[in-house]
């Protein structure tokens, strides 16, 4: 009887699982390894990249200006920004109506700046000025103190009111007092604590015309409340007849 | 029973020596062909996931707004300007819809940090004073951007 030896056949299917073994680690390790690799990567800088866009956008959340404008003359006008936020502010544009000026004024938290002015002398009778400012973040910030209308060769604007712009560049307490000659006097506003930025009081006031309004504004001396050099100040709201709506008032504190 | 062994003997065909070479050259050519293939579907796959995670990124990290919109005199154009304020560049279309009709202007490009001012033309039915305007500013990365308007 003749037996069959299978042992040879054993061993050359052992080769080929080897090299077969082989061949699946080398495509693991120079291919798919490194893919991963090269996808992990790739995530690496997404989410980098989309956390630092994240900041940004935190960062243009906590943007806040305040934007007035003034007349800087007959046929000016300036522009004050103050940086009441949290980060700093770099201004890229000053919009008048609908021409713009470009600039790259870094404005830090806490300061002011002031640009212009502006000439506007193609301005005609009864045409308005509206003021905005844009940040490198994207961001728009509107004038506090609305629009300015040119009218009968001077400015106003469109509420019927008193607006009150202390410049405080010392820090103060004060109260602002709107009078009506010496019939009634009414405090519009006072200091809860020593302010560092500039103060602005509004108060809307009667459309009577002719009446005659004064602000006063009081500085704190120690216990006492003193007037401001140049306090009272003749406010007379002469609207619509001889007169603008609103009266805007600057003092230095 | 004599004749047995001669007949086993010739049904080996080759010997074990050429089979285990045959075998091997077998499985490395076709080793070999797995992993050039492999090697060509991972760079395909590592390219398309990148390149689909960097679109990805600046779909995400695009940002625009409307800055300011006027329209001229006559009502015959509108003029918005629209700021990149983004790190990637964008085309934008942009649509303008005045009592249900829509007007146009397609394919503008803004590199990041610019400002760029886009003309609708009106001319077939010129905006009036009080015209109410909505905007849609669209980019190709599929962020909008809206925009009202009342025309001066």
């Amino acid at each position: 009887m003749r037996t069959t030896n299978i042992m040879p056949i054993k061993d050359r299917r052992g080769v080929s699982t080897i090299m077969g073994t082989l061949i699946f680690v080398g495509i693991l390790f120079t291919s798919v390894i490194p893919m991963m690799l090269v996808m992990n990567q790739a995530d690496t800088i997404y989410v980098k990249k989309v956390k630092e866009v994240e900041v940004k956008d935190d960062e243009r959340v906590e943007e806040d200006l305040v934007v007035y404008i003034y007349p800087g003359g007959d046929t000016e006008i300036k522009v004050r920004v103050k940086n009441q936020g949290t980060v700093s502010v770099t201004i890229v544009r000053v919009w008048i109506n609908n021409e713009y000026n470009s600039t790259s004024e870094l404005i830090p938290t806490g300061t002011q700046k002031d640009f212009g002015p502006f000439n506007v002398t193609d301005l005609e009778e009864g045409d308005t000025v509206e003021v905005k400012v844009v940040t490198e973040r994207g961001n728009v910030f509107y004038s506090i103190s609305g629009n300015l209308y040119f009218y009968e060769g001077g400015w106003s604007t469109t509420s019927v009111g008193i607006c009150v712009i202390i410049h405080n560049p010392k820090g103060g307490e004060y109260q602002v007092y709107l009078l009506n000659g010496t019939i009634w006097s009414d405090k519009i506003y006072e200091s809860k604590d020593k302010e560092w930025e500039d103060v602005i009081a509004s108060t809307p006031v009667s459309v009577y015309p002719n009446l005659d309004y004064m602000v006063d504004v009081k500085k704190r001396k120690g216990v006492n409340w003193k007037s401001l050099p140049g306090s009272p100040i003749p406010t007379p709201i002469e609207y619509p007849v001889n007169g603008p709506p609103f009266i805007m008032v600057w003092i230095d504190g | 029973m004599g004749e047995v062994g001669p007949k086993i003997r010739r049904g080996r065909g080759v010997s074990p020596v050429i089979a285990t070479i045959i075998l091997s050259a077998a499985v490395i050519t076709i080793g070999a062909a797995v992993w050039n293939y492999a090697q060509g579907a991972t760079t395909v796959i590592a390219n398309d996931y990148i390149n689909g995670t960097l679109d990805l990124l600046k779909e995400v990290t695009e940002r625009f707004a409307i800055e300011h919109v006027s329209n001229s005199s006559d009502g015959r154009t509108l003029k918005i300007w629209i700021y990149n304020y983004g790190d990637v560049d964008l085309v934008v279309d942009l649509y303008a819809d005045v009592n249900g009709t829509m007007n146009s202007t397609l394919g503008t490009s803004i590199d990041s940090g610019s400002l760029v001012k886009i003309d609708v033309s009106f001319e077939g039915d010129p905006l009036v004073r009080g015209d109410e305007v909505l905007i849609k500013v669209h980019s190709r990365r599929q962020n909008n951007a809206y925009y009202e308007y009342y025309a001066h």
